[in-house]
């Protein structure tokens, strides 16, 4: 069953009592909350997500409170507990949805382990991975919304997950926020894109979440190998460029951008090295959105 | 992460070329190679290293038999066919004080 299928009461009654189980790409996410509007914003974004039945084991335990006492009134905020644990200050109620979504990612990042977890967008076609790793500020979540917005499936726009076995990519399609400037160009870019509502004064500024694609969703299980590994640097008025490199650079920059590189020891290296030798390594330079989409597509049909 | 070999992690201690060096053992270090360039990660300290080629030499002769900068080139001539002159001994103490700022090699007794 999809959330969206879920009658409205019974999400609510099953939030405020045992949880809800979403599936979110490999993990199953339990889900408690008392707060108000979370549930409208929950039922929009992961509306074709699936409802695990009970019983399951859940990955991660995320429940959001409304902290008590005179704030309550006055200044009504929302805590986040994962797995019980307070890792968070409280948030301004209105940002309950963006803090629960930094929190799964938190979650994800300190925990999932059992993969390599890259710090970077997937997108696929034609059967291979296009990874773009990056730290905040490089633009890698607004060009992974203009690519699944011209037909990439979306794996993630945030981790790239690499499994262990046979070094796949493991898709975890969820909503990809966009910040600040990049909402607008997005708007632009595909007017007819699924944008939730502005979340103003966050930490990361204003934050407005894209729809994860039905059809990425549909298609959560199906794993795919990597393809490409093109590092992004959006520059304001830089021309276009895509450049090879080669794959020592492409290792050092990989091992830059991954979560628990280190913390895996040998499993990372190796697991590094073999993406890295499987991979077309590029360094991405663009300011003109249509121009890096089609020197990617390009590079997905060569 | 770090990188050796490239002459960018000199130390500024002068290493006299008849100290003598010991590298890890051979199932601590774990290659991966691209052409010239390899990555290596040490197990001893969780580091991963980029090494060219040169330094990679030096510190597989060392793997093989602990020995001084003399020795090492000495063993690199032969098996490569070349001359050794100054300039060989002055290459070898120097990539061999650069993998000892890597925390790859070890001076022997120590």
């Amino acid at each position: 069953m999809k959330l969206a299928e879920l009658p409205k009461e019974a999400l609510t009654r099953g939030l405020e009592g045992m949880g809800i189980l979403l599936q979110t790409g490999p993990f199953t996410v339990r889900i408690h909350s008392r707060v108000e509007g979370f549930t409208q914003q929950l039922r929009r974004f992961y509306a074709n997500f699936p409802v695990v039945p009970e019983p399951a084991i859940a990955d991660f335990h995320v429940r959001l409170t409304m902290p008590g006492g005179i704030r309550r009134r006055w200044r009504p905020q929302v805590l986040l507990l994962l797995d019980g644990q307070e890792v968070f200050l409280p948030y301004p109620l209105s940002h309950a949805f963006p803090l629960f979504e930094w929190g799964l990612n938190w979650n994800i990042a300190m925990q999932a382990h059992q993969y390599l977890m890259l710090h970077s967008a997937a997108v696929e076609r034609s059967g291979r991975v296009l990874l773009l790793p990056a730290w905040s500020g490089s633009g890698k979540s607004t060009l992974c919304a203009a690519l699944v917005n011209r037909g990439w499936r979306l794996f993630s726009d945030e981790f790239g997950l690499v499994r262990a076995d046979d070094g796949h990519l493991v898709p975890l399609p969820r909503p990809m926020p966009l910040k600040n400037h990049s909402i607008d160009v997005i708007r632009d870019f595909a007017p007819d894109a699924e944008l939730g509502p502005s979340f103003h004064g966050t930490r990361k500024g204003t934050v407005a979440h894209l729809g994860t694609p039905a059809a990425s969703v549909e298609q959560s299980d199906v794993t795919a190998p990597p393809g490409w590994l093109v590092f992004p640097r959006y520059q304001p008025r830089a021309s276009l460029r895509l450049e090879p490199i080669s794959k020592p650079q492409a290792f050092i920059k990989l091992a830059n951008n991954s979560f628990n590189y280190q913390l895996l020891g040998l499993r990372g290296f190796r697991e590094a090295s073999r993406l890295v030798g499987n991979c077309d390594c590029y360094v991405l330079s663009y300011s003109n959105l249509d121009e890096a989409i089609i020197a990617l597509g390009r590079l997905a049909e060569s | 992460m770090a990188v050796a070999g490239d002459g960018i992690v000199d130390g500024p201690e002068h290493t006299k070329t008849e100290t003598r060096w010991v590298a890890p053992e051979k199932q601590e270090l774990h290659w991966e190679s691209w052409g010239e360039q390899h990555a290596l990660y040490d197990a001893r300290s969780g580091e991963t290293h980029l090494l060219a080629e040169q330094t990679v030499r030096v510190l597989q002769q060392l793997v093989v038999r602990p020995g001084t900068a003399r020795e090492v080139m000495e063993a690199l001539c032969r098996e490569s066919g070349e001359c050794c002159d100054e300039q060989s001994l002055e290459n070898s103490a120097r990539l061999l004080r650069q993998l000892h700022n890597a925390g790859l090699i070890e001076k022997a007794g120590t």
